[in-house]
């Protein structure tokens, strides 16, 4: 075995594992990254409309939700013309017209009007945007039926993105996806589902999981898959929620959806983003130095007409620290604030631990996070809460990936394959 | 997961585009597709002035010119690389790989 | 201790004289001076002799009460000073405000001394009269520009003409053998590595309240804005001190402005880190490179300048577009590629786009 586990400490021989993955899993979808419109170029301008919704889920990163801060169109209506008619600024060849809250379809009137408007305009401007814009939402479900939000589907289906908030079984979306009485959702968003599917095939669903429904994982996947999405992209809460032993539940849950995943073939046809075929290999300090999070390239407005690198920076979703804004769709952007976003890399916000890790590849951070939980007031510096879990992930993988190969050689080989 | 659940008898790789080709029909596509929904918009919100105005005019004239365009990137690429042609069946991109299919109708 | 702390700045009383890029809206209030416990100060003063620390006492327009003046003087210390006290401290370093320059016939020559010249944006017009007319009261002349970070385009353009006639001079007095330095422009005449001021890294600041802080300009923007108590501060307890590192500024770890004082106070408050200047403050650096450039050039023939290292000409005049173009050749073409590796032409059309666009940023 090509791999030790000593205490939550992996020692992997690198060189196996690119070996294994790069060659064999060439065919196998699942791992692969989803394609992303525009391969992820597109400008991506977010309105948060509301900061208010009807559910009160528990790993939620809004702390300050509200019935009170609704975005004027006239705001919306400044901000648009302000991005359209600064092309210096916002050069990119595509944009995303993102729509957040709280829970965005509960203004469905007020994005409908903004939407109109940004069409004619960027029509009226002969702006390049016109030829290529989509609208994303990132909602509950529960008014996905409702014939208003229908209408503005019907009117805008080509340009769409709908993603549903689906955690997986009843059981695990009730835990934590439940209105402000402690009722769970999971019922009343089923009854939109199926809509929802039939007008987006290829739609994917954005699962959380947290501390308590870390033993439901599995069977929470298998019910996603079973419900007719195929891609589930399911991430884990970025706060400092985890407690001892978490990572033995996570990795054990990843490990028998992989044996489930073998058994019956899915590797060919299902995808979850847990399993990745690039996860868990040391980073060089200088090629590897990105930075993992892409705050500072978008742009999230409130209903003030305020701007922020990226909608965590907003004051409702900041627990310890002051917003971070970037301009004002009055004054506009503030270049010198966008700065050290554009500059900030990973060797210069990580501890020397992360920088030598032997399975760094795939450690995600969020940088409001990051910031909000940082001793100074800096983005510059790596929250790491989420690091046994990120070696429990990685040991995960190594299995998944060494039992795939297995099965594989046995398919091709006729026999017993070992490696 | 790039392709839908089809049978392969009812799509078929046929063949392949440049990155260039590609971007030109996905624009127009794109294009298409936006002029539509903004004819839609319009027609939906009821604003007679603006059906009536010269900017409505102009909304389908263009999008007069923007599917004649589509349609004479189909027939020039069909010309040029010689594409299986089908009754029945119909050409379709698919806008990641540049990969031209013949789909059945 | 923090053995990397070389000296200590200690801030005498609330309205103690600015000496830098920053304000002190108290320095000309007639309110009570305020001055640090005396106490205070001699626990500072042992803890310096204790450690061997130079001391950088900053001086109000009130004059100390004697028991501070003596307690002052049991430690090695350099006395920074407005005008109103350099007869009363002839050694003292002089801070002088250019819009005060009326005063300045009063101040006495000295051609061996140290002098600080802080200037606005209004005094810019005058800029090259005024260190004209400092000639024979300096050795050195530190020039500080104040409320750089508002700077427009056409006040720096005004700052490059007056700083050329400044050069100028310097040329002439160079040649004739006169050796006096204006540190914008003949410091970079030597340096080969960054020089810069290493706020909370080479030394820290004691406010008159006994609170430590990264630099006197954080104390005055907000005297909350602290690093801890003084003796917490000094023996390293400073949160994310790496961030104030020349290796953790993504942008000056890349420049070769080694003359620019990298000032982390107006980092801090025009972007929100103390690692990442702003625009303003990297234009302002690279038109001082650029004419000490050209300074250089004309002195190519003299001595000791013809030993001198050439400063290079270069084609940008922000570093931060230098870390952007190294950001997006490594990104974009690996995200463009994902369609088809073949086409180095869309590639090469992705990353000349982005260059065009990137220089049009760049303009007012």
């Amino acid at each position: 075995m090509q791999g030790r586990l000593c205490g939550t400490f992996i020692q992997i021989n690198a060189a196996f594992l690119e070996g294994m993955r790069l060659e064999k899993f060439n065919n196998v979808a699942m791992g692969e990254y989803e394609p992303t419109w525009q391969s992820g170029l597109a400008k991506s301008v977010t309105f948060i409309v509301t900061e208010d919704c009807q559910l009160r889920c528990g790993y939620c990163y809004i702390v300050g939700k509200n019935n009170f801060n609704k975005m004027p169109f006239a705001v919306a209506k400044t901000a648009i013309d302000y991005i359209l008619r600064n092309r210096d600024l916002f050069w990119e060849k595509s944009v995303v017209w993102d729509f957040i809250g709280g829970e965005p379809l509960l203004e469905i009137g007020l994005i409908d009007q903004i939407c109109d408007y940004i069409k004619m305009q960027m029509y009226q401007m002969d702006h390049p945007w016109f030829n290529s814009y989509r609208f994303s939402f990132s909602t509950n479900g529960l008014l996905y039926g409702d014939e208003r939000v229908q209408r503005f589907i019907r009117k805008n289906a080509r340009h769409l993105s709908i993603s549903i908030s689906i955690d997986g079984t009843k059981q695990k979306h009730d835990a934590q996806r439940v209105f402000p009485d402690g009722r769970g959702s999971y019922d009343a968003v089923m009854k939109n589902t199926p809509l929802w599917l039939k007008q987006f095939p290829n739609a994917s669903t954005k699962a959380t999981i947290a501390h308590d429904d870390l033993p439901l994982l599995k069977e929470s996947v298998i019910h996603l898959w079973q419900l007719g999405l195929k891609n589930v992209t399911i991430n884990l809460v970025n706060e400092n929620i985890w407690e001892p032993g978490d990572d033995v539940i996570y990795r054990n849950q990843l490990q028998e959806l992989a044996d489930y995943i073998i058994e019956n073939g899915l590797y060919d046809t299902h995808n979850c983003s847990f399993f990745s075929k690039t996860i868990g290999k040391p980073m060089d300090s200088k090629k590897d130095n990105g930075n993992w999070c892409g705050s500072g390239k978008m742009l999230a407005i409130d209903s003030k007409g305020t701007f922020y690198p990226c909608v965590r920076f907003a004051p409702y979703s900041m627990q310890y620290k002051p917003a971070r804004t970037i301009g004002n769709c009055y004054d506009g952007l503030d270049r010198n604030k966008v700065r050290p976003f554009l500059v900030l890399n990973r060797r210069m916000q990580s501890a020397a631990e992360c920088l030598d890790c032997d399975v760094a590849s795939g450690c995600a951070w969020c940088q409001g996070n990051n910031y909000d939980l940082a001793a100074t007031d800096t983005i510059y510096q790596r929250a790491v809460y989420t690091c046994a879990m990120h070696k429990a992930r990685v040991q995960a993988n190594e299995y998944f990936w060494t039992q795939l190969a297995n099965k594989l050689g046995q398919k091709s080989s006729g026999e017993a394959g070992c490696e | 997961m790039k392709e839908d659940n089809i049978s392969l008898a009812d799509r078929r790789r046929v063949g392949k585009v440049t990155l260039k080709e590609r971007d030109e029909i996905a624009a127009l596509f794109e294009r298409k597709n936006g002029l539509n929904e903004l004819i839609r918009t319009l027609v939906e919100n009821d604003d007679e002035v603006l059906k009536n105005s010269y900017f409505y005019e102009k909304i389908v004239a263009d999008m007069g010119q923007t599917t004649t365009k589509h349609q004479q990137w189909w027939d020039r690429c069909a010309k040029q690389y010689q594409w299986e042609n089908v009754g029945g069946y119909l050409w379709e991109i698919d806008f990641e790989t540049c990969h031209i299919f013949l789909r059945k109708v | 201790m923090n053995d990397m702390y070389k000296y200590l700045l200690v801030i005498l009383e609330k309205g103690a004289v600015p000496f830098c890029y920053y304000s002190n809206p108290d320095y000309y209030s007639l309110a009570n001076p305020n001055f640090m416990p005396a106490d205070v100060l001699g626990d500072i003063i042992d803890y310096a002799r204790e450690k061997n620390l130079f001391l950088n006492f900053l001086y109000g327009k009130h004059q100390l009460p004697p028991q501070y003046e003596t307690l002052i003087e049991t430690v090695s210390h350099v006395k920074m000073i407005p005008l109103n006290l350099s007869s009363l401290y002839p050694d003292g370093v002089v801070v002088l405000e250019a819009d005060e320059s009326e005063l300045f016939a009063e101040f006495s020559s000295d051609a061996e001394r140290n002098v600080i010249l802080r200037a606005t944006a209004a005094d810019l017009p005058h800029l090259s009269d005024i260190v004209a007319f400092l000639r024979g009261k300096f050795k050195r002349l530190n020039l500080h520009l104040v409320g750089l970070k508002s700077f427009s385009g056409k006040q720096l353009d005004l700052y490059e003409k007056e700083l050329k006639k400044i050069a100028e001079m310097l040329s002439r007095l160079y040649k004739a053998g006169e050796a006096i330095e204006i540190n914008v422009l003949s410091d970079r005449l030597l340096l080969h590595q960054m020089n810069n001021c290493n706020a909370g890294i080479q030394h820290l600041t004691i406010g008159p309240n006994g609170k430590g802080y990264i630099c006197p300009a954080f104390y005055h923007d907000n005297e909350d804005d602290t690093v801890g108590d003084w003796s917490s501060a000094v023996a390293g307890n400073v949160k994310n001190q790496q961030l104030l590192d020349l290796d953790c500024a993504p942008v000056c770890a890349v420049c070769d402005a080694f003359h620019c004082k990298r000032c982390v106070y107006l980092n801090k408050s025009t972007t929100l880190e103390v690692n990442v200047p702003s625009r303003e403050q990297c234009l302002t650096a690279h038109v001082e490179r650029e004419i000490s450039r050209q300074l250089l050039h004309s002195l190519r023939t003299i001595k000791p300048f013809d030993k001198f290292i050439a400063i290079p000409s270069i084609t940008y005049n922000d570093p931060f577009e230098l870390v952007i173009q190294e950001t997006w050749r490594r990104e974009v073409p690996a995200q463009a590629s994902s369609a088809a590796a073949d086409d180095k032409d869309y590639l090469a059309q992705i990353y000349e786009m982005q260059k065009k666009i990137l220089r049009k940023l760049g303009t007012d």
